[in-house]
């Protein structure tokens, strides 16, 4: 089933109306994500970070412009899942200092 | 919050052990998550639910037809909006309380 399914991101409002304002792409072939985490940043930074988790196992944190209409977002970190391992991604979570915890199953 | 097979989500007080609110879906709901002003947004099968935008505590949840749902727990209200007809595997609302990362899955022909 994974094989056939592909995943991609939006960064949209959905008031007054549905607007995209972003989509977010890879090179890598995209598989559907499990997991979504903004980790907010101070006030006086100009961007935010989110945490993207896919099935396939790969974890990538963009930066997000504040606010997000004005730059494209880009990926500033990008952690690919070992092949060795068969564990399977179930969730990410920001810590407040900016650490993320990353929770597989298998 | 909790959410069963019953479609029914349910918003509880963690301390007291009492139900704050309910809200029952006529659609699978996939995933559910807090927003930062306290609503909860759902995403159910093909549009976007929201309850009523940025004055309200609002839960958005997302679902396996693109839908996301805003439900607000003190009034009950929600509001449904469609995005693209993709089902939604994740979901998170930014800090602003307007913008949402939304993450679909795609099925090629």
């Amino acid at each position: 089933m994974l094989r056939y399914q592909n995943g991609s991101i939006l960064i949209a409002t959905l008031l007054p109306q549905f607007t995209i304002l972003h989509t977010l792409t890879t090179s890598r072939g995209p598989s559907p994500i499990v997991s979504l985490a903004w980790h907010a940043s101070s006030s006086k930074q100009k961007s935010d970070m989110l945490a993207t988790q896919s099935s396939n196992g790969d974890l990538r944190v963009w930066s997000v412009a504040k606010p997000p209409g004005k730059e494209s977002p880009r990926v500033i970190r990008v952690l690919k899942r070992p092949d060795s391992t068969s564990a399977e991604p179930k969730w990410i979570g920001w810590s407040k200092n900016g650490k993320i915890v990353q929770y597989l199953d298998g | 919050m909790s959410y069963d097979v019953g479609q029914t989500a349910i918003v509880w007080d963690i301390f007291t052990g009492t139900e704050i609110a309910r809200f029952a879906s006529f659609e699978h709901l996939r995933v559910a998550s807090w927003m930062r002003n306290g609503s909860v947004a759902f995403g159910k099968d093909e549009d976007l639910e929201m309850c009523h935008a940025q004055e309200l505590m609002e839960l958005p949840a997302g679902n396996g037809k693109g839908e996301v749902i805003l439900f607000e727990p003190s009034t009950s209200e929600h509001i449904s909006t469609r995005t693209i007809f993709d089902p939604i595997t994740s979901l998170a609302p930014a800090t602003d309380c307007k913008t949402y990362a939304i993450g679909y899955v795609q099925f090629p022909n």
